[in-house]
């Protein structure tokens, strides 16, 4: 099993390296792995810090100044049978891509070199990888255009990528397309992506044929999440709770972790292929794209009607911390989106003064649409 | 505008922490008048007996702060890590916001900066040498810049208040995105930015031309040679410069590679070590215990220091900061050559190479002990803490981690800092008594 | 609606429960205890003691809005609502003018910026612990061996204030410690603390952006020393109205006749 720790590292690697893998999700850190990095760091990072089991390898990205000295925790104290590193661009330029691809290149030779699997059925199963997985973010694109047309509760949106994220974890290797009857048009390892879709295809039913008042939100005011790492379901809990409709998350779980395709027609290079798809999708705040992340959420705000952004940081998070002040000066700019800070441990959603000031910013929203109404009369 | 990008909120005629003696430094700091007194003032300096080396540090200052502050040359601000011989070979000055952090600690003013920044939703818990950088450009502390580089390294703050500043000011912007694990690839990847952020320079700022890079390239080196030559003498035992001050320059280490300055200062300095070593009037005579000092210090109060080099007669031997990572620079190869350089950065890239760095220092300098200043809010340094110890100790080197902040006083507890490193003290001593059994 | 219409509006703080007794929309009366460890106990003794001064009884109430960190424990309201709203509507009705009100409470400190119609612009509040807030004072007043509510004078004694620098209630007490032993008048280092406090608001109203109109709330409104640190800070005029303490729990009760009477209308309230 791999975990990775960063949305910009591709599941199709090591599902293509015949290994399962899914994103490190936590439900906080753990009291006996405290004293490996210092109280004042970012939740999740210290989270990520744990005995894994013999056979778990975690895959660490260039994220942030946190998640760096987790790579070398974690490999300073062998707490994994190994920790790979992946060394993602900030920028998307043709450079840029053609150095991540190269870097990607590298991970699966790295990972290769550790399953015995011959390198040259890599290929064809990477190809299958990527088609797989741009099946199942179709599949949960469409779940999140459900919680935008406010069919579906972002809690539950949410809770069923969570869902999909540990079935991938459970995800059997691929076979071998040098077995005999392997063919990549009509394979078994195809088919058990199928199976996986249709795991998944019934995960959504069963969260679709719930009764309405469980699955659909109330008429409240629309609002959109955004954030680098939402730590755990707490907090969309506490804003659905409080009266609010999310209507989009942009964060690295779940938004930037599906909501993208992998274009692997257009390119003989997989590797290019994944590369440029990685890097092109909505930038996550440590990416220096210039005010593209400001324009794409001005666009969700305005596609979705969102009167207002609900912007988390998770404590010590210093990329959320620069990443809110271009927000909230950013949407300003463009046309006044009301934007509330709020920054947390896990379970952030549980803690009063966190419904506190939803339920104020509720307030507050409710009084400007009131005065809205009032002046149009 | 505030660094997101929108006019700065003002009320009143102020943004917070403009108070009225930031507003006479605004407006002196421009004045052509007060640069030609801040130079007679230097020359009498030199005439009352202050050090060489002090009198060329404050005029390498000078004189870029005249080129910046006043418009005669393009001023660049540049993130800590930026080789400034690109800066300097293009005919500009630099400026380092992080850097001018400390100034504006020492001088008294980072509370303002600080303020300015909170103002502007900046969290107090991200690294204040950041927030006062950013402060002091929106409160004009600091000059205009014409364009803003950054590289990718070390830390994410570095680079991100940075643009911000970018935006504020509605300046170019580049940015070295310096690949983390070495190869042939991440180095040509990295020439090429460095390339085209010299080309973008060149086009996007007037008075910017590569024509200089050979003479910054030339200073750097002359620099490098004399600066290696000063490393060398501070191994000598009692230590023959007061670390305290040593950090303090660091400024100039981060700041002025490629400046004609640099190479005068290492010069003077060196000759000083020398003297001071023949003379044998060491400032801290009594010499008992050695340390090597990772990250900055408090630039706000010498406390600490007085009471570790004065009372307990503790040497601060090296600090990780001046240690020397990179090759002579080569004029036919600029950018590539440049991109070496980075790459070379000990404190980028697996911990195993900060380990390293930090391993020689302690055998060449003849270190008792480690102190890390766990800088408030600096992931990249305090991350590694926990590796730090475990590593040192297995080497029966002593390592405190010692919490404080640079810039932000307000973090800092003083007395608490002071116990530690007066308990750190008394761990040597235990011992070197252990030792002598 | 009848004319003889009462609602409460209560403020159940961390430090003091506050209530306010309205009669068709006009303050009645008021009244304030401790909080206690049972909140929904202490806020009933609160509605009991007003509607006691008034002779009147539970049925004569019409609506209850309870607010402050306490608000979901008072089972006797018909609504709950945030103390910023709260705070942001009493201070408007207390002093019509207020564009910006600073609320600082026992456990944290909150500023509200309101716009041309009295609602909430946009509010900031404390991130952490217990800097710059009621309790941080308290702790420092038990350090000095003097009262909360002698602040003002002793802050009108200092000649000028003894530097503190860190609102952190740990490095603070230390250094207010280290400064008595260097013999330093506690009423310079009262001044200091004051400032301390001050600097620390400056930068939330200056988030969500200062208005000329600056009004106080909260316990520590009653602090004359901290009001005179933020005026010399803001270079402005805090009004302190009488019934600062009150603000959060007569915004409540405004709100809450609004809401009644809206009720009403439809039908829905007896």
């Amino acid at each position: 099993m791999v975990y990775l720790a960063c949305s910009y590292i591709p599941y199709e690697i090591p599902l293509a390296a015949g290994m399962s893998a899914a994103r490190g999700i936590f439900e906080g850190p753990l009291s006996a792995m405290e004293g490996y990095l210092p109280r004042d760091f970012c939740p999740y990072a210290r989270a990520f810090i744990r005995q894994y089991g013999d056979n778990d390898v975690v895959a660490v990205a260039e994220s942030c100044d946190a998640m760096r000295r987790v790579y070398d925790v974690l490999k300073y104290w062998n707490l994994a049978r190994c920790a790979y590193f992946v060394d993602v661009p900030r920028t998307y330029d043709p450079e840029a891509v053609s150095f991540y691809a190269e870097e990607l290149r590298g991970f699966a030779s790295k990972l290769l070199d550790s399953v015995p699997l011959p390198c040259d059925s890599f290929p064809e199963r990477l190809e299958l990888a990527i088609k797989g997985m741009n099946r199942i973010r179709r599949e949960l694109s469409g779940v999140f255009d459900l919680v935008s047309e406010r069919q579906l509760l972002a809690t539950k949106a949410t809770q069923l990528a969570i869902s999909i994220n540990q079935l991938l974890a459970c995800f059997p290797s691929l076979p071998d397309p040098s077995d005999s009857g392997f063919s990549p048009k009509h394979s078994s390892a195809s088919g058990m992506f199928d199976n996986l879709i249709e795991e998944i295809k019934e995960l959504i039913n069963q969260a679709l044929s719930e009764p309405a008042h469980l699955r659909q939100r109330r008429s409240g005011i629309p609002v959109g999440v955004s954030g680098t790492c939402l730590l755990d379901l707490s907090l969309i809990e506490c804003i659905e709770n409080a009266g609010l409709d999310v209507v989009f998350i942009d964060s690295c779980l779940p938004s930037r972790t599906y909501a993208f395709y992998v274009d692997n027609e257009t390119t003989s290079d997989p590797f290019y292929a994944l590369a440029e798809a990685y890097l092109r999708k909505m930038p996550c705040p440590r990416m220096f794209r210039g005010k593209e992340r400001i324009r794409r959420l001005h666009e969700l705000a305005s596609d979705y009607d969102a009167q207002g952004l609900i912007y988390f940081a998770p404590k010590f998070c210093d990329q959320a911390y620069y990443d809110f002040i271009e927000i909230k000066h950013g949407l300003k700019s463009l046309g006044s989106l009301p934007v509330l800070f709020l920054e947390g441990q896990y379970g952030v959603g549980r803690a009063g003064q966190t419904l506190t000031r939803i339920a104020a910013f509720r307030e507050m929203l409710e009084g400007t649409q009131i005065l809205k109404a009032g002046k149009q009369q | 505008m505030t660094p997101g990008g929108i006019k700065t909120r003002k009320s009143h005629g102020e943004i917070a922490g403009e108070t009225r003696r930031i507003r006479i430094i605004q407006a002196l700091s421009r004045k052509n008048w007060v640069h030609n007194v801040a130079e007679l003032v230097i020359n009498r300096m030199e005439r009352q007996g202050w050090k060489p080396y002090q009198i060329d540090a404050i005029r390498c200052f000078a004189d870029d702060f005249r080129h910046g502050y006043l418009k005669e040359k393009p001023c660049i601000f540049t993130s800590a890590f930026v080789p400034n011989e690109l800066i300097y070979g293009l005919g500009g000055v630099p400026f380092l916001p992080e850097a001018a952090s400390g100034f504006a600690a020492s001088f008294g003013f980072a509370l303002e900066s600080l303020t300015a920044c909170e103002s502007l939703w900046y969290s107090p818990d991200l690294c204040s040498f950041h927030r006062a950088g950013v402060g002091a450009s929106v409160l004009k502390l600091a000059p205009k810049p014409a364009a803003v580089v950054v590289s990718s390294q070390l830390c994410d703050g570095g680079k991100r208040s940075l643009f911000q500043i970018s935006q504020y000011h509605d300046c170019p912007f580049y940015i070295l995105d310096v690949p983390y694990t070495h190869s042939a690839l991440a180095l040509d990847r990295l020439a090429k930015q460095i390339e085209e952020a010299a080309i973008g320079l060149e086009r996007d700022v007037p008075d910017l031309s590569r024509g200089h890079i050979d003479k910054a390239f030339a200073n750097s080196n002359v620099a490098r040679n004399c600066y290696l030559d000063l490393c060398k003498l501070r191994t000598n035992t009692p230590s023959p410069w007061r670390g305290s001050e040593a950090l303090n320059y660091v400024v100039l280490f981060l700041w002025a590679w490629g400046s004609p300055w640099l190479a005068k200062f290492y010069q003077s300095l060196r000759d000083h070590a020398e003297d001071i070593i023949k003379s044998g009037d060491y400032p801290v005579p009594n010499e008992q215990f050695r340390l090597a000092w990772l990250n900055l210090r408090p630039y706000y109060s010498p406390k600490l220091f007085n009471y570790l080099e004065d009372t307990h007669q503790v040497s601060v031997a090296f600090e990780e900061f001046s240690y020397m990572y990179w090759d002579p620079l080569d004029a036919g190869d600029p950018y590539m050559s440049l991109a070496k350089k980075i790459m070379a950065n000990p404190g980028w890239g697996p911990i195993e190479r900060r380990l390293d760095v930090i391993d020689k220092i302690v055998r060449e300098f003849s270190i008792d002990g480690v102190v890390q200043f766990a800088q408030w809010g600096c992931r990249q340094y305090n991350g590694a803490a926990s590796i730090l110890s475990d590593y040192l100790r297995k080497k029966g080197v002593p390592f405190l981690n010692l919490d404080g902040d640079g810039v932000d006083v307000r973090n800092s507890g003083e007395a608490q800092s002071i116990t530690r490193l007066g308990a750190f003290q008394e761990l040597l001593e235990s011992q070197k008594i252990k030792n002598s059994r | 609606m009848r004319a003889d219409s009462y609602v409460v509006g209560i403020d159940v703080g961390s430090s003091a429960t506050k209530g306010v007794l309205l009669l068709d929309g006009q303050l009645v009366s008021t009244f304030m205890l401790p909080t206690g460890t049972d909140l929904n106990a202490t806020a009933g003794e609160c509605i009991e003691h007003l509607l006691q001064s008034e002779g009147l009884t539970e049925k004569d109430l019409m609506y209850i809005v309870s607010t402050g960190y306490g608000r979901a424990q008072v089972e006797a309201a018909d609504r709950t609502i945030t103390e910023i709203t709260c705070h942001g509507r009493g201070a408007k009705a207390l002093a019509p003018r207020a564009g910006l009100v600073i609320d600082i409470g026992g456990q944290d400190s909150k500023v509200i910026r309101l716009d041309e119609d009295g609602m909430v612009a946009d509010f900031v509040m404390n991130d952490k612990c217990a800097a710059g807030t009621g309790r941080f004072l308290e702790v420092m007043a038990d350090r000095l061996e003097t009262s909360l509510m002698d602040f003002g004078r002793m802050w009108r004694a200092a000649k000028k204030p003894a530097q503190i620098s860190s609102t952190c209630t740990v490095f603070a007490e230390s250094e207010v410690i280290s400064l008595l032993s260097g013999g330093m008048a506690p009423c310079a280092i009262i001044r200091g603390l004051c400032d301390a406090v001050a600097d620390r608001l400056l930068g939330m109203v200056h988030r969500v952006g200062l208005a000329p109109d600056v009004v106080m709330t909260g316990g520590v409104s009653k602090n004359a020393g901290v009001r005179l640190s933020l005026e010399k800070k803001l270079a402005l005029k805090v009004t302190v109205p009488d019934l600062s303490q009150f603000a959060g729990a007569y915004g409540g009760a405004i709100i809450g006749y609004e809401l009644a009477r809206r009720e009403y209308a439809q039908g829905g309230l007896r």
